[in-house]
Parts: C-alpha cells; structure tokens; sequence
C-alpha cells in the first residue's frame, strides 16, 4: 500500500496533462476531459493529504526555499521582459539610413495616416510564398507604427477561401481598406496606392451616382435574375451613394452628379434629355452607357460623338456553348490594356450584347479605345431575320468576322469656355485631393460603353470577371483627378561589369587565399603546442 | 578588473584550441563563396542590363549584394556560434576547473561577463573578415554606408543573441556535443518559429512572429534601424545571461 501511495500524485499529474492535450485536440468531448482532469485532481490532493509531513519537512528545507526564490526572481524577470517587449513592440522609433530615404514614407503619408479619427482595418490577400508579401508587410507595419487606429492584417486567400470571397478577391495582392460602414478596395500594396485609398476612404460624404430611369432600364431594387440589386449593393459598399434620376422630368442633370448611368434603357431617350447629357459631358460629366441589342438607336447617334461606334447586331460566339450557355453569350477573355483591365485574368461573359467598337478616326480632343473582345469562332451578326428564325450562320461580306469588342471607353478634352469653374484653374489641382476637392475643377469627361447591360444584373454579377468589370469601370470614371503623388523611391542604379581578371582574383583571394591563411596558422598553432609538450 | 582577466584567460583558450581557427576558416570559406556567387551574379546582370535597357532598373548594388550578404552572414553564424561557445562552461565543468574557479574571489557575473566577451570578441573577429568583401565591392561601386553600418549592428546584436543563449546551453550540461547541439536546435527554433504564423491563427501569430529571431533583423540588413528589433536582442540576450547566472549559482545551493 505503501509502495502504490509514491505513485498517487505522479499518477495526477500525468492524468491531469493527458486531459489538458486530449481537450485541445477533441474540443467537443468535454464531459470526459472534465473527468479526467478532476480525478488527476483528487489523486494529487490525495497524495499530498497522505505525505503532508513529509512535504512540510521539504519545504522548510533550505535548498528549497532558495530554489523557491530563485524561481520566483526568474518569473519576475521574466514578467518584466515580457513587459518591456510588449511596450518596445507598440511604440516603435525607426531610423531609415539608406541613401535618399528610401524605407521612409512620405510626409503625407504621415499627415494622412497620423490624422485617422476612426479604426481602419486593412487586410491584404497575398499568398503565403509570394515575392510581394514581404515588402507589402513592412509596409503596412510602417503605416501602424504611425497610428494606433490602423490595424493590419495579411492573409493567405488560398488558405483562407471564405474571407476571399467575402470581399469578391480574385487577385493576389488585392487589399480591402475598411472602417466600420465603408470599404476600399486597392489593386497593389504600394504607398501611392494605400495613402490615396486611405484618403478616398476617408473622405466626408459620400460621391453620387445616378441612374437614369424612365425608358425600361435596369430596376435598381430588382432582387430577381434580371435586376440590378446586387449591382446597387455592391457600389454602394465602394462608397458611393446610388440614386436614381428621371430626367424627362429635371432639366438638366444635378450639380452633385460624380456619374450618370444609363444601363440598358429599352426605349429611346427624348432630345432635350439628350441635350441635358450633352451638356453634362462637356463640364466634364462621367458616363456609363449600357445599350443592349436593337435598343436606343438615340444613344447609338449620341456616343458616335465621341468616337464610339456601336453596331446594329449581335454577338454570337460558338465557343461560348462550351461554358453552359448558348451561341449569344459571348465570352470576353481578351483584354486591352487599360485602368479598368489591369490584371484582369478572368473572363467575363456578356449574355445578349452588341458589339461596341472605336471609331476609324476619332473626333478632335477624343481618345477612344477598346476595352475587350470576344474569343476566334465569334461574330457579329447583322441579320435580325436570321436571329428571329433561330438559324445563325456566318455571312462573309455582310457579318462582322471575330474577335468582336463589346466594350469602349472615351476620354473627352473639356474646352475651358464651355467649362464651369475653369477659373480656379491650376491652383484647386494644387490643393491636392486630401481637401477632396475634385468636382470643383472639369479635366476630362469619360465615357464607358457597353454593348449589354445583363452582364452586371444579379445572374451574372457574379460570374468569375464580371463583377470587376462592372465595378472597375464605376471607379474609373469616379477617379479623382489629383490623387496625391508619391514617387516611387528606388535605390540608385551602380551597376559595374567584373573583367575576367578581376574576377578570378576575387574567387582566389576571398575563396582560397584567405580560408588558407586561417587553416595554415590554426595547424601550425595546435601541431607547435603538440610538439612543445 | 577580474572581468579582464577573464577575458583574457578565455581569448588566449580559444586560440590554443582548433576551435578559434576552424571556426574562422569555415566562416570566411563560407562568407568568401557567398560574397563571390553575389558579386559575380551582380556584374552578370549588369552585363545582360547593357543589352535590355528595361532589365536594369533599380541594379543597386547595396540591394542586390550587401543586404543579402548580411543574411547569408547570419546563417553562417547561426551554425557556427553553438561550436564557439560550447566549451566556455562545459568544459570548465567536465574537467573540474569550475570549482577552483568558484574558489577565487570572483563573482559569478564577471566570471560570465568575461566570458561572454571573448566569444562575442572572437565573432567580431569573424565579423572583420567580412569587412574584405565591403572593401572589394567598394572599390567598384559606391557603397551606402548608412545600410553597411545598420547591418553590421544588426549582425552584432544578433551574434549576442546567438552567444547568449550558446552559454546558457553550455551552463546547463558538462557535455560539449549536448551544450553545442542544443543550442543550434533552439536558435534554428526560434529562426523559423515566424513562418507558422498565418497557420497559428490572428492571436497567437504575432507573438510567433515576434519571438522569430530572424524577422528581427530583416530591418538591420536593409538599413534601418527599429527600436523594438534593438530592444528585442539586448532583452533576449540578457535572459539568456541571467539565467546563465541562475543556474551557475543553482551549483552551490542544489548541493
């Protein structure tokens, strides 16, 4: 009995360990871990209520009370360590000694940054082996340094699927800028890039955009496959406020309109709405125009203006059948370089489109080009009788042979005389966007044209580039002008060529020569001392 | 005074042993190569920029030679370190030499002190080698001298780290091989603890990053200098010195 007794507390011990690392494997059986733990409890209780003497007498011995001490020093030290790293960590002073200062950040950066009066949350999506994460962690390491409102995380969308797609992340490096009620959203981790998302971010009231209403368009509050809700929702989460306008009834479009968008109207606008929008677009307006087959020939006439030619016909792509959906949902996988298309990897699908094509030669003060286009196999198809009958054939001669664009962007010179609040000129661009001043001042109108409006309905939203498109354009004609300009600063070029001499010499003096030296005078040491005794 | 003598007591031991010079040796074989493929690299791309002007961009050769020569160095040091303190108590335990040591009148901090001063003198020494390879490279190009300075502190702090927890390791056990083994295991340990961060969750993550001993001087070797990597490194060592204390004391009260 005696000889079991030595064991009853080792035996606690042991059990009391195994419940502890059955719990953090098997969470959920916490009945059993619980009894576990309780009876490695009483077994140790047991054990020191039978050898209570025993233990006494070593406690008061003194190598106990020593090593007590010593133990108690040392988590002292420790605590105090713990403590000194935690505040070093939160409050951190950085010394850049690199030519020209090149891991510093700009000073309106730090305006910027230190001024932030609300947590902003920002999480970058990188994957875990990617070349870009490290750099883009200092980065944002140097930006939380500056404010303790600025919180950052990098998380790995691979790993992590359920966050990608909350914030719709189809690119490595894409960086979701938050507070509480608004978000933005950054293609590179760079400063340019994070201070002037942090700047839009941040920025009073929100920018209006409106869509035209009145002529069968696209229904904003819409929850069915055709509607327009999630598309509302989604800009509206970029941080614009989306109402909607009926023009026939204002004279002219409202002062406080960042955008107008005309998304698939299935009637023709009426002349003195077209004048409106006429005048919009020369004070500098922003338009996103979706015109779906055989639809508002007014408009046709309208962004022909502007070096836009849209077609009387419709898109068939035969290679489309292979991604589930029939010959009039062509598939656009071909981008042109453009702010809208950067990195754009994902094909998006236009069901029902028209093609939207640049015109031969572009009005003065216009530049107009293509934005996408449909895969080999596709054309446009001119005859309506043909798309009646269901019977779709290509004609040489008279169809339009693919790769067809569906989609076009102007940028359109605004003459000062007819521009209001030119005067200002130069000096509001020099204020900066910090005073978010933009509306103020016209630059240049732009438009964008798409060839069908189902591509941003809530059926297709969502189809793997779609959602981009759509919502890139929107940023795109939102732009501000002035975002404030970061230069990029990089080291100093010093290349040098070795000759073939100089080479051979730095291999045999730095990889021969000097290990040798080392070798030769630690053998000749150690053999002499060998000798001497 | 006595920490002087200590000192040199040490210094002179390291040179009468192979150690000092195998140690230098396999240090400047190691850095020498690693300086060489950097710098020969180097010129290799410049030699291809002359021919694609877009190619040449940001070739600085601070970026592309010193900053990672520095890390290389790090690594270098991470293996060799444990071998160049293994002994200091080790040995002075096995053969018996502690006791006389304790003997002296001498406290146990200078005896530590003096100790731990002649490995770190003998890892400068190491460290003076590859100032060979900084003076090549600057007689080619122009050599930043603020980002050569915050390495070579940062490479300093670190190698105190290193030697820290080198001696703690060799407090703890009379065996060379156990001493030497043991505390490459806990440096390589704490170099890659930071890579398990994204797994570790948004808690525990950061505190793995932090104690990373690493992630610690990726600051030094592009030529800044943080407070916290500074703070972080005198705090490590000083752990690993004072429990150095504790239990070269623990002899005398354990019995």
């Amino acid at each position: 009995m005696e000889k079991l007794a030595r064991f009853v507390i080792p035996a606690g011990i042991v059990l009391l360990v195994a419940g502890g690392i059955a719990y953090n494997i098997r969470p959920d059986l916490k009945a059993w871990m619980g009894s576990i733990l309780l009876l490695g409890a009483i077994f140790i209780l047991l054990g020191v209520y039978r050898s209570f003497g025993g233990i006494m007498v070593w406690l008061s011995r003194r190598s106990t009370i020593t090593g007590l001490n010593v133990a108690l020093m040392t988590m002292l030290v420790l605590a105090i360590i713990g403590l000194v790293e935690v505040i070093s960590a939160k409050h951190n002073t950085r010394f850049d000694l690199t030519a020209g200062k090149r891991y510093s950040l700009a000073d309106q950066t730090r305006k910027v940054v230190r001024g932030l009066t609300a947590d902003v949350q920002v999480t970058a999506f990188f994957r875990a082996d990617q070349a870009e994460r490290r750099p883009a962690e200092d980065l944002l390491r140097q930006y939380a340094d500056l404010s303790q409102r600025f919180h950052f995380e990098v998380v790995d969308p691979d790993r992590n699927p359920g966050r990608a797609k909350r914030y719709g992340i189809t690119t490595y490096g894409t960086t979701i800028l938050e507070t509480k009620d608004k978000e933005e959203k950054i293609s590179e981790v760079d400063e340019a890039h994070l201070t002037n998302g942090l700047v839009k971010l941040l920025r009073e009231g929100k920018r209006t955009i409106y869509f035209l209403k009145g002529h069968g368009e696209n229904e904003l509050e819409d929850g069915s496959r055709n509607g327009y809700r999630q598309a509302k929702e989604a800009i509206e989460k970029a941080n614009y406020q989306v109402k909607e306008l009926l023009l026939l009834r204002e004279r002219e479009i409202p002062r406080d309109t960042s955008m107008l968008v005309i998304s698939g109207p299935k009637r023709d606008l009426a002349e003195s709405e077209l004048q409106a929008m006429q005048a919009f677009v020369e004070r500098g307006g922003k338009l996103l125009i979706q015109l779906d087959p055989y639809t508002a020939p007014s408009l046709k006439t309208f962004v022909a203006r502007y070096g836009i030619a849209v077609g009387d016909d419709v898109v068939v792509d035969q290679y489309a059948r292979t991604m589930g959906g029939d010959y009039l949902m062509p598939v656009v996988s071909n981008y042109y370089p453009h702010a809208i298309t950067r990195n754009f990897t994902l094909a998006s699908l236009f069901p029902f489109a028209r093609s939207v094509d640049v015109a031969e030669k572009s009005p003065q003060g216009i530049t107009a080009q293509r934005l996408g286009e449909t895969g080999p196999g596709s054309w446009a198809e001119s005859d309506k009788g043909e798309l009646n009958r269901g019977q779709l054939s290509f004609e040489k001669g008279q169809d339009r042979e693919g790769p067809v664009p569906v989609g076009a962007i102007a940028t359109v010179q605004i003459k000062l005389s007819t521009a209001q609040g030119s005067e200002a000129g130069t000096a509001v661009t020099e204020r900066g966007a910090i005073e978010g001043q933009a509306h103020e001042q016209p630059g240049m109108a732009r438009l964008v044209v798409y060839g069908n409006s189902a591509f941003a309905s809530n059926n297709f939203l969502n189809f793997s580039g779609n959602r981009d498109l759509f919502l890139n354009s929107i940023s795109w004609l939102a732009e501000e002008e002035e975002m404030i300009s970061i230069r990029p600063r990089e080291a100093k070029n010093t290349p040098f060529i070795l000759s073939a001499t100089q080479g051979r010499l730095t291999f045999w003096l730095l990889i021969v020569v000097v290990p040798a030296l080392f070798l030769v005078s630690g053998t000749s040491v150690v053999l002499g001392r060998r000798r001497s005794r | 005074m006595n920490v002087l003598a200590i000192f040199k007591r040490e210094w002179r031991a390291y040179f009468a042993s192979p150690i000092a010079y195998v140690v230098l040796t396999i240090f400047a074989l190691i850095s020498g190569y690693f300086f060489y493929s950097l710098f020969a690299f180097f010129s290799l791309s410049s030699l291809q920029a002359t021919m694609n002007p877009t190619f040449g961009r940001g070739l600085n050769a601070s970026e592309w030679i010193v900053r990672p020569l520095f890390r290389d160095i790090a690594i270098t040091m991470l293996l060799l370190m444990p071998a160049a303190t293994m002994r200091l108590f080790s040995e002075e335990k096995k053969t018996g030499t502690i006791e006389l040591l304790f003997s002296y009148p001498i406290k146990d901090w200078e005896l530590l002190l003096g100790k731990f001063l002649a490995a770190l003198a003998l890892y400068s020494t190491m460290l003076g080698i590859s100032l060979l390879d900084i003076a090549i490279l600057g007689s080619f190009a122009t050599l930043e001298w603020g980002l050569i300075l915050s390495g070579y502190l940062g490479l300093l702090l670190l190698g105190m780290a290193f030697l820290g927890l080198g001696i703690l390791a060799s407090s703890l056990t009379e065996n060379q091989v156990v001493a030497a083994v043991g505390a490459f295991g806990i440096l390589l340990l704490l170099w890659v603890i930071g890579w398990s961060t994204e797994a570790a969750g948004p808690t525990l993550g950061p505190i793995l990053s932090h104690l990373s001993i690493i992630n610690h001087y990726d600051s030094f070797a592009k030529g800044t200098i943080e407070s916290r990597d500074v703070i972080f490194y005198l705090n490590f060592t000083f752990l690993c010195l004072f429990l150095t204390l504790r239990s070269l004391e623990s002899k005398r009260w354990r019995g």
